[in-house]
């Protein structure tokens, strides 16, 4: 396993990727972290970066291609079939993370980001693990 | 009343037509029973009245025939040169006399003496009665003038004769002699009595004995039981009639009548007369009534029938077909019907009922409805709430974080201590908002648990005293660990586990200011019971309902701040949900101890697969 790993955050809030940028890259010295703002164009975008990520944190509610919908992309896609992908979000209701495992997330982390063991739980989820419990 | 079952269960249609048959051939039988009675005394009346006209008619006839037999007496006197014949006793002369005149008289016998009374001719059918005696009687009243009648009877033979005696007398007035002239009582004499009576028989009767019938059965006239004794009546000089039907010789049944016969002034016979017809006549009519009742009394029925089915039994079935189809869920369904009866008012109260029926379960239908869309909307506000919520306090806590951490740049011990408040601050609104939701997931019924096997307690007891300690920080208060060491596995939700304790363990921590905080962990039979002792300040009885209250929080608990109200009653429902319980005791100024008990395997939890 990498032990910097390549992350691709994709998140239209604004302060919420400037707390990822800090911890990431501040705080866990990742040297490749790239952030998109939005969802347009996601698969384009996701092709043309080198290096290609390790692992996807996909917001959910955002436009014009939704959490779901930018997973279902990835997954169609077969060079991205076995990439982690966990859905980093606000939303965390029951209903709402049985939602996130029946559509195939590797992994659910909740907003607020709890930066104390954060880094803990990528490195599980890098080694496979599946993460559905929320703090 | 109880019907035995195999009655009551019965179909109705079933049951009110037995019965109307039942009470119908009852009533037919009786009518029946009682209109032939009434038939048999009314032919009985009828025919005695008939019989004795009849009687009377043939005893006219009999005295009609008596006055001819008389009259053809006197007119053979007549018969030219009879007289002179017969003072000359010229025997010839009187047959040539007497042919000229009585060749049409229908006489049997025509004796003629002389003023002796000796027999000069006789001129007889062959098997003639005779009675010397009762002639020469006949024959001495003829002499002395006197023209008479009388019955002569052979009683040898059992023949008789209507006979009568005219004198003879010659041109000067003297009886030179007499005419006996006599006709034989024979079947022909009884038919010719009874010429126009087609439907009645006459028997003549004397001294008891049957001497002649108009008919050839003679034992139609034989042994009627009571015939001697009517005989002798009649004999007295009355027409009588036998009171009810006797039965002849043959097994026939007739009604008899019996008449004197008054001959030559004198009752010498009887005169038996029967009706023929009146018993079949009796049979017919009785058969005719029966028919007749059996006919009005089998449409009755059926019309009764066709009544009762139209005005019972069918209103019931389609009751009962309207309910079955509203018992299936078919409420739209209604009686027609407009009749004022019983059974009409029952339908219009049924339809009432099923209006109203209708109109609850539409109502209920709707308030349901009504429900869950407010449901649905409460659970999507709550989603968002929860969302828009832990949007800002990410930035809120994270930034605070950093600033803490000096990633923005060097922090002072009062920069310190604030931004602290701010990040307990903020986690505390955390808190409440998790509480909240959860709170509002049992009170819809909507929390799930994500069930795990073989939880490790233990491991959750060190997260808890972990916990615990730091709560704690410097207060004079010694945390107590007791585990079993063979505590199995558990099934449940280790998270929600986790957060009972947690609750349960930080309450203790929080009122307990001295003393020592006692977890401890037991397998008790199916379940592991997990208490929390502390020496706090207890919880006065009259806090003890407002411990499992949401957003209660007891006059201590809000001296000492902090917390939602929500920790017990969310604690409590989560022990609940995975078929546990959670309860407390307290002595108040000495401390409270907090029970969960929860079981090791429950049936409601199923594991999820993750």
């Amino acid at each position: 396993m990498k032990t910097h790993p390549v992350v691709l955050y994709v998140e239209d809030d604004e302060l919420s990727c400037e707390i990822m940028r800090l911890l990431l890259e501040d705080e866990m010295g990742l040297a490749h972290v790239t952030i998109f703002p939005n969802s347009m164009d996601f698969m384009g975008r996701l092709q043309a970066l080198a290096p290609q990520p390790d692992i996807i944190l996909l917001d959910i509610h955002m436009k014009p291609f939704t959490g779901f919908e930018m997973l279902k992309m990835l997954r169609q896609t077969p060079a991205y079939q076995t990439v982690p992908v966990v859905a980093l979000t606000a939303s965390v209701m029951n209903e709402e993370i049985q939602q996130l495992q029946t559509a195939g997330f590797n992994s659910v982390i909740a907003k607020p980001i709890d930066q104390d063991t954060f880094p803990a739980i990528l490195s599980q989820i890098m080694q496979g693990a599946q993460i559905w419990h929320i703090t | 009343m109880r019907l035995p079952p195999f009655i009551r269960d019965l179909s109705l249609s079933l049951k009110l037509n037995v019965l109307v048959i039942i009470v119908f051939v009852i009533l037919v039988v009786l009518l029946s029973a009682l209109i032939s009675s009434g038939v048999r005394s009314l032919v009985v009346t009828f025919g005695q009245t008939q019989l004795q006209e009849d009687a009377s008619l043939l005893q006219q006839h009999f005295a009609d025939l008596e006055q001819e037999v008389s009259s053809a007496s006197n007119l053979l006197t007549y018969a030219p040169d009879l007289a002179a014949a017969v003072e000359a006793e010229n025997i010839n002369r009187i047959r040539t006399s007497l042919l000229l005149q009585g060749s049409a008289l229908h006489l049997d016998a025509i004796y003629v003496t002389n003023g002796d009374g000796k027999n000069l001719l006789s001129i007889t059918q062959a098997d003639i009665a005779r009675n010397p005696a009762s002639e020469a009687k006949l024959i001495a009243l003829g002499l002395n003038g006197i023209a008479s009648t009388a019955l002569i009877v052979a009683e040898e033979t059992n023949s008789a004769l209507l006979a009568a005696i005219s004198p003879l007398k010659n041109s000067a007035g003297r009886a030179v002699g007499t005419v006996l002239v006599a006709r034989s009582i024979n079947p022909a004499f009884m038919l010719n009595l009874n010429f126009d009576r087609s439907a009645t028989h006459v028997a003549f009767i004397h001294q008891g004995e049957l001497v002649a019938t108009d008919t050839s059965d003679v034992a139609g006239f034989a042994n009627f039981n009571d015939q001697a004794a009517r005989v002798a009546e009649a004999q007295r000089g009355t027409i009588n009639v036998s009171p009810e039907f006797v039965s002849d010789d043959n097994g026939l049944v007739h009604l008899v009548a019996y008449a004197p016969l008054v001959i030559g002034g004198e009752t010498q016979a009887v005169l038996a007369v029967r009706s023929e017809q009146l018993f079949t006549l009796q049979s017919q009519l009785i058969d005719s009534v029966r028919f007749a009742t059996v006919v009005v009394a089998i449409g009755t029925v059926i019309g009764l029938l066709i009544f009762m089915r139209a005005s019972i039994i069918s209103p019931i079935s389609k009751l009962n077909g309207v309910a079955e189809q509203i018992a299936s869920g078919d409420l739209k369904q209604r009686v027609s019907g407009e009749s004022q009866d019983e059974i009409g008012r029952l339908g219009r109260t049924f339809n009432e009922m099923a209006n109203q029926i209708e109109q609850r379960i539409t109502e209920t239908q709707a308030a349901r409805e009504e429900a869950e869309r407010a449901n649905q909307v409460k659970s999507a506000f709550l989603a968002s709430m929860s969302h828009e919520l832990r949007t800002p306090l990410n930035s809120v806590i994270n930034f605070s974080k950093f600033v803490l951490k000096g990633v923005m740049g060097p922090v002072n011990e009062r920069q310190e201590e604030a931004l602290g408040k701010v990040i307990n601050s903020a986690k505390h609104l955390l808190q409440l908002i998790n509480d909240v939701l959860d709170m509002s997931k049992i009170e819809s019924g909507s929390l799930s648990l994500f069930v795990e096997e073989n939880i490790d307690l233990k491991d959750i007891l060190k997260t808890v005293a972990a916990t615990a300690e730091g709560l704690l920080g410097e207060k004079p208060v010694a945390l107590q660990l007791e585990v079993d060491d063979s505590l199995p596995g558990l099934t449940g939700d280790r998270k929600r586990i986790l957060q009972i304790m947690l609750n349960v363990v930080s309450n203790a921590c929080k009122f307990t200011q001295d003393g020592h905080i006692k977890i401890a962990a037991h397998r008790q039979d199916g379940h592991i019971n997990l208490a929390v002792e502390d020496t706090g300040p207890g919880i006065a009885p009259e806090d003890h309902g407002a411990v499992f209250e949401a957003f209660k929080q007891t006059d201590t608990g809000l001296r000492q701040g902090g917390g939602t109200g929500l920790g017990m009653p969310i604690s409590r429902s989560l022990a609940e949900a995975h078929g546990g319980r959670l309860w407390f005791e307290s002595v108040p100024g000495s401390g409270s101890t907090f029970y969960v008990e929860l079981p090791i395997k429950s049936e409601h939890l199923t594991p999820v697969s993750i």
